[in-house]
């Protein structure tokens, strides 16, 4: 039934990018008052200069389960002759955001550690 | 810039629809998105067709209906397990009902308890956990409510046809409550439903014909049994015995009279006259037990009235078998006496009295399992046995008045 799709991004492989979409979300949403759903796909693009390209077919099922998590709330909004959905951290969407953030940066130290290791320090202790 | 009109917006709607979004939430996400798409390429000088055209090919052939996949399953990723036990146990409530109805026809035991396991299990834990499913996807508050009725209608129908297999009282009443929420609210829902999603085509017709034709036909068969004509031509077999019996009675009682104005003696023909009568008079007694025990609410004046003149009124019933096993008055009773009228017959006559009854049934009401048979065959066997006796009756009083005179 379910199938890893979509997640196209031109630079980097889809599974590096799935650990991290909740945490590139709910940092954006983080950044400012609310967004709608095409809004943060074009922020993305925007700030990674379009080495990241957050798909609709990543992004709304996760926005989706974030709300039914309760770390989002939605407000509707008549935009142009439709409805516009935006999103918004809510209280422990907020302290999430931090979290994940903070949990990434870590993760991103150690993978630091380990891609320099160089070839003799890995022989030296062995 | 320029927003779309509401033309070009509800052609997109319908168009995201139309590629499986069923989720109300999703397709506001949804719709929005190809809006804004479409509205950018269309700031790049291009026009509304080939955006459109554009936007919605770059999604690919099931691109979209991937996306509701996806959101739902990550929506119900936490209840896989509910989902597995409604699979597993739909099934095994289907295939305990297939069972239990081809135990039933091969009247193997066990098929009862098979029947009622299978359609608890359907309606009370399968239809109830589809419900749940149903809600935690999120398909939208219109949705939901035809899910709700058409789970009701079904639970009604299941019950119904459950109770109907059973001989449980409510039976026709579920069926028919059951059908009519089938038909006149689920359907017009589903229709409407489908209808404002503008998804009126073979996958969603098709179900609603044959829901309607399967209705229909199994409405015609529970009436076909209650056919008028066929009914009354069977009740007017009845009412030819009883008028025979009737008139057979007459005719024994004058030839007796004009017997014994005859003068001569005649002491053992009254006697087997007696048991002649005696057995008539059992034979009207079980009659009316058999046809109160069900409706032990009736008067006996309307009881005998219906045995008489409105037979229709309780001929579909069933008769409590348990009035024809009693010892004192019972069927037994009524053959022996048969037996001991057969053997007084050959005694006066020298000829056997050849009274030939349906034993085969009989044997049947004494000794099968079931408590309850069909009144009009029972009381159709019996009365017929009466018809009999009291005609070879007739034959043995003629015999004597030949002899007079």
């Amino acid at each position: 039934m379910h199938k890893n799709i979509m997640y196209i991004c031109p630079m980097y492989s889809k599974e590096l990018l799935k650990g991290t979409l909740k945490t590139i979300i709910l940092k954006l949403l983080s950044e400012s008052d609310r967004m709608y759903g095409y809004q943060i796909t074009q922020k993305v693009k925007e700030i990674t200069e379009g080495k990241i390209n957050l798909t609709e077919g990543a992004l709304y099922p996760a926005l989706h389960k974030l709300e039914a998590d309760g770390l989002l709330t939605t407000e509707k909004i008549e935009v142009g002759n439709r409805v516009r959905k935006y999103y918004t951290l809510t209280k422990t969407g907020n302290s999430s955001a931090k979290e994940k953030v903070e949990e990434l940066k870590e993760f991103m130290e150690t993978l630091k550690v380990i891609i320099n290791l160089t070839p003799q320090k890995l022989a030296w202790s062995i | 810039m320029e927003y779309l009109t509401e033309k070009h917006i509800s052609e997109i709607t319908t168009l995201i629809r139309a590629k499986g979004v069923e989720m109300e939430e999703l397709l506001y996400d949804l719709v929005d998105h190809v809006c804004c798409m479409i509205e950018d390429k269309m700031e790049q000088g291009k026009n509304y067709a080939s955006a459109l055209d554009e936007t919605m090919s770059s999604f690919g052939n099931k691109g979209i209906r991937n996306i509701q996949e996806e959101t739902t399953y990550l929506l119900t990723k936490n209840i896989l397990v509910m989902r597995k036990t409604m699979h597993i146990i739909g099934i095994t409530s289907a295939i305990m009902l297939l069972l239990g109805s081809i135990f039933k026809i091969q009247h193997w035991p066990g098929a009862a308890v098979m029947y009622v396991l299978g359609a608890a299990t359907l309606c009370l834990v399968f239809m109830p956990l589809y419900l749940a499913v149903r809600v935690k996807e999120k398909v939208g508050r219109l949705n939901t409510w035809t899910n709700v009725i058409g789970v009701i209608s079904a639970i009604a129908l299941c019950f119904g046809i459950l109770f109907k297999i059973m001989h449980w009282p409510m039976a026709n009443i579920l069926m028919n409550v059951g059908g009519f929420i089938l038909i006149l609210i689920f359907l017009p829902l589903y229709i409407y439903n489908s209808y404002k999603n503008k998804q009126l085509k073979t996958s969603t017709i098709v179900p609603i014909i044959v829901s309607i034709a399967g209705f229909s036909l199994m409405f015609s068969l529970v009436k076909l049994r209650n056919s008028h004509n066929v009914t009354s031509a069977i009740l007017n077999i009845q009412y030819t015995i009883n008028s025979d019996v009737e008139a057979v009675n007459k005719t024994n009682q004058s030839l007796l009279v004009d017997l014994k104005q005859d003068s001569i003696s005649i002491d053992e023909v009254v006697k087997i006259d007696e048991i002649a009568k005696s057995i008539n008079e059992l034979i009207s007694n079980l009659n009316f037990d058999i046809a109160k025990s069900q409706h032990p609410k009736m008067s006996d004046e309307n009881i005998s009235q219906i045995l008489a003149t409105n037979y229709e009124a309780i001929s579909n019933d069933l008769g409590n078998l348990s009035v024809l096993r009693k010892e004192e008055k019972g069927v037994v009773e009524l053959i022996s006496l048969i037996e001991t009228y057969q053997k007084k017959y050959m005694q006066l006559t020298a000829v056997s009295a050849n009274v030939f009854y349906n034993k085969t049934n009989i044997d049947y009401y004494l000794n099968t399992k079931d408590a309850f048979f069909p009144l009009g065959i029972i009381i159709n066997d019996l009365s017929l046995m009466n018809l009999q006796i009291q005609k070879t009756h007739t034959a043995l009083l003629q015999n004597f008045k030949g002899r007079v005179s």
